[in-house]
């Protein structure tokens, strides 16, 4: 874009200049190394010079000030508004017309590295037709690469353009580069302060600001000339940019090297010292020293160095944008290095502008991880509810596996009970009837009193399996429902006392079985042994336990007699079945009778 | 009262012979006639009509339910007893439908059998806490449901008397009271010295309570209404 802009620019140049009137094009001169503050006579030593005069190549090592004359022939007729036009110049010049002095580019003595075209409007009195000497006044601070490109002498109007071209060049360009590298910064900025860990961000914002400043140091925007010229300070930015995309170039490859770094800072120090100390520091015989360097290669070791770290980064990476800074760096150094290796004169300056490519990169990468971040974002969210949903599945399978899991282990658990229960309730009296029957020493009544017994085992063992909703008194009521029959064949009346009570959760199938063992134990021992009329049976709620009451109307029984004779087995199996429910079993003598009472538990 | 005639429907022959020799040896019944299986006993019941018919359910050629229902829609005036086995108290509840007005264990006693016959020929119905348990669960939800439905009044057999303050879909204050109180093994001498009634004022709740079950299981559109309702009580 920016050659394109060059080129036309070129090409529109060429045609103004081709209409226009005769230019003098002055390309050889003499030269003489002289500190004289006017043109030196012609016998000083003049030797003779062409232009461009590269002062490096030319006069290696010399400082101060030279003369060049410049002797040319005005075919008349004379312009009517005659102007001397300089290209390129620097540092600071000083132009002569006829022995007169006509202008100069700057003040001796102050450095101004931006060698802006120039062109000097003279009166036309003063260009003569005929031979007429121009003598140019050269200052050289320290081999701060002076050189003078043809001075050409014509019509204003002619130079106007050309100017304009040149000034587009070299400040049109770096103004834009300025504010391209300002904007690509703050954005940078931005960006890291609201990701702080994401150093390469915040260096790369401050390579970018560094380098933003170091164009605004160094290029007249508008009336805003404060720190123009001043080359100490455009240079103690050229070099802080320098070395922050060094750091930058180090994070991103992933390196972190505090050593390096600081050495680059350093580095960089000296650096800056060499070039800008005599400005700083007059008079300092010290800096001589650095001074002496020839940094004009010197400089090239930091941006050299981003490029090596980029180059191993795409090395080790091989991904499109290590790739692309790499190049970027190795356009930045190519750039650097020709500017370095070519004479410096006027036309298009790359040099200024070398890191545009790298700030393009890394909007484009910018540009890129955001786009991508999105599209992973969305895809996080399509995978996420993709996730959500499997998971959801999967825990509704896994709960049903379990709940189906938790019903069989509940029926296998409840079919061992019952088989248990059967076996040594059921099957062992059957077994034991079978026996008796079996050699005969049972009756026809004692078998069949035996089976009834089979059989009212049998019912309690169905009854306890019958939903019950943990209500007490639905298990009591079912329970003489069962029982009332026959011990009215007894002749024994039920006093059925029973008061609502709270829910009992205890009551579970394996409980109530129980419950219901210890009750008919109870009834069977009354018929048994009690003589009694009657039995009531109630229920209370009794510190914080439920109660039932059996009360008979019988003989009584001394308790303890009978349990430390060991009579009591039932007794015994009746406490160990209220334990297992959680309960406690208490068998009291009464006045007239005895009250058993079974206290269970509400939870 | 004299003897009541009893037919008794079972296709096993041990229970049969066993139901046989009960009925023969209690003196205030006599053995009408035993049969094995359903088409016999159907065409028995065409030739005679029982005082009381037992029967079983599982019959080899069909539904005891099927031989209730038809004899309840054709004789009044006997009364059907279902022989079933313990813990079996849904098929209980299904003969009660059909129109069974009491149940009889399998294995019961020979006293606890012809008691119960005598119970029932007294104008009383068998009922056990279980069962009234169970009715008092099976009325629940269709007491708020049936309600709404059309149907269920529509298909009412006239047998029941609506606008006595008793909604015939449900039951009555008075009768939940009363199964509640068979649920807690309360005999019907003793509910109703507590609720102030004469026994037979319970004998007669807990027929009615009976008659509307059965109500409830006829008519396609009242065995939807029930079916709806359970749904609906979940």
């Amino acid at each position: 874009m920016r050659l394109l802009i060059a080129l036309l620019i070129a090409v529109t140049a060429c045609t103004a200049r081709a209409a226009d009137a005769p230019v003098v094009r002055l390309d050889h001169a003499d030269f003489v190394a002289s500190d004289a503050a006017e043109p030196p006579p012609d016998s000083a030593a003049w030797q003779p010079q062409s232009l461009p005069d590269d002062w490096d190549a030319a006069h290696t090592g010399l400082r101060g000030v030279g003369w060049y004359r410049l002797r040319f022939e005005l075919t008349p007729p004379v312009p009517t508004s005659p102007t001397i036009y300089l290209p390129f110049l620097r540092n600071v010049g000083a132009v002569y017309l006829n022995g007169a002095l006509v202008g100069s580019t700057g003040v001796f003595g102050r450095v101004d590295p931006v060698a802006a075209p120039v062109l000097f409007t003279i009166d036309p009195g003063q260009l003569r037709a005929g031979s007429n000497t121009l003598h140019i006044r050269l200052w050289s601070q320290r081999g701060f690469r002076e050189a003078i490109d043809p001075v050409s002498i014509g019509e204003q109007a002619v130079f106007e353009a050309e100017m304009e071209r040149e000034r587009f060049m070299h400040f049109t360009l770096s103004q834009l580069a300025a504010v391209f590298s300002a904007t690509v910064s703050l954005y940078m900025l931005v960006l890291w302060l609201h990701r702080r860990r994401d150093e390469v961000y915040g260096y790369f914002a401050a390579a970018a600001l560094t380098h933003a400043l170091f164009l605004f140091t160094t290029v007249p925007i508008g009336g805003w000339m404060l720190m123009l010229g001043n080359h100490a300070a455009c240079a103690v930015f050229w070099f802080a940019s320098t070395v922050f995309l060094f750091v930058f170039s180090l994070r991103f490859a992933g390196l972190r090297l505090p050593r390096v770094e600081r050495g680059a800072w350093l580095f960089a120090l000296l650096m800056w010292m060499s070039f800008a100390g005599d400005g700083l520091f007059p008079g300092q015989r010290w800096l001589a020293l650095a001074g002496s360097l020839s940094i004009n290669w010197l400089y090239l070791t930091i941006p050299a160095a981003s490029l090596i770290v980029l180059l191993r980064a795409w090395w080790q990476r091989r991904s499109s944008e290590s790739l692309l800074l790499a190049l970027c760096a190795m356009y930045s150094v190519t750039v650097l290095t020709m500017g370095a290796l070519t004479p410096p004169q006027h036309g298009l300056s790359l040099g200024e502008t070398h890191i545009v490519p790298l700030f393009v990169v890394m909007g484009w990468i910018l540009m890129r991880r955001f786009v991508r971040s999105l599209n992973d974002t969305d895809a996080l969210n399509v995978h996420l509810e993709e996730r959500v949903a499997e998971r959801h599945a999967e825990l509704e399978r896994e709960q049903g596996k379990l709940q189906a899991l938790t019903r069989e282990q509940a029926i296998g658990e409840e079919r061992e009970r019952i088989i248990a229960d059967m076996h040594d309730g059921l099957g062992a009296r059957l077994i034991s009837t079978l026996g008796n029957l079996e050699h005969g020493d049972a009756t026809a009544q004692q078998v069949a009193a035996s089976l009834r017994d089979c059989i009212d085992d049998l019912r309690l063992a169905i009854d306890s399996l019958q939903p019950i909703d943990d209500d007490l008194l639905s298990v009591l009521g079912n329970l003489r429902y069962r029982l009332e029959s026959r011990l009215r064949t007894h002749g024994i009346a039920l006093d059925w006392q029973v008061r609502d009570v709270p829910k009992l959760t205890c009551l579970t199938p394996r409980n109530v079985l129980h419950l219901l063992r210890i009750l008919q134990e109870a009834f069977t021992n009354i018929v048994r042994h009690a003589q009694a009329q009657q039995i009531r049976v109630a229920t209370a709620v009794d510190a914080g336990r439920v109660k039932i009451d059996v009360v008979d109307d019988g003989r009584g029984f001394d308790v303890d007699q009978a349990e430390s004779a060991g009579k009591a087995q039932g007794l015994a199996k009746m406490r160990g079945r209220a334990k297992t429910i959680g309960g406690d079993l208490l068998v009291m003598p009464t006045p007239a009778g005895t009250t058993l009472s079974l206290l269970l538990p509400r939870g | 009262m004299s003897n009541a005639t009893v037919m008794v429907v079972e296709d096993d022959p041990a229970f049969l012979a066993r139901f046989c020799r009960i009925i023969s040896q209690a003196p205030e019944l006599s053995l009408l006639a035993a049969v094995g299986d359903l088409a016999s006993a159907r065409s028995t019941l065409q030739r005679m009509v029982p005082d009381v018919l037992l029967t079983d359910l599982g019959l080899p050629d069909g539904s005891g339910i099927d031989l209730i229902r038809e004899t309840a829609a054709r004789q009044p005036r006997t009364d059907i007893m279902v022989v079933t086995v313990f813990g079996d108290e849904e098929h209980v509840i299904a003969s009660i439908e059909a129109g069974a007005t009491g149940y009889i264990l399998k294995d019961s006693l020979p006293e606890e059998f012809v008691a119960l016959i005598a119970q029932l020929r007294a104008g009383g119905s068998p009922i056990s806490p279980i069962i009234a348990r169970q009715l008092l669960k099976r009325f629940k939800p269709i007491g708020t449901t049936a309600n709404a439905s059309p149907l269920s009044t529509a298909n009412a057999p006239s047998t029941v008397q609506p606008g006595n303050g008793v909604d015939e879909a449900g039951l009555s204050a008075r009768e939940s009271e009363v199964l509640s109180l068979i649920a807690k093994g309360f005999n019907f001498a003793e509910i109703a010295r507590l609720l102030s009634v004469s026994p037979h004022t319970i004998t007669a709740h807990v027929k009615k309570i009976y008659q509307k079950l059965a109500v409830h299981s006829r008519g396609e559109a009242v065995y939807e209404a029930t079916k709806m309702g359970l749904l609906g009580g979940r």
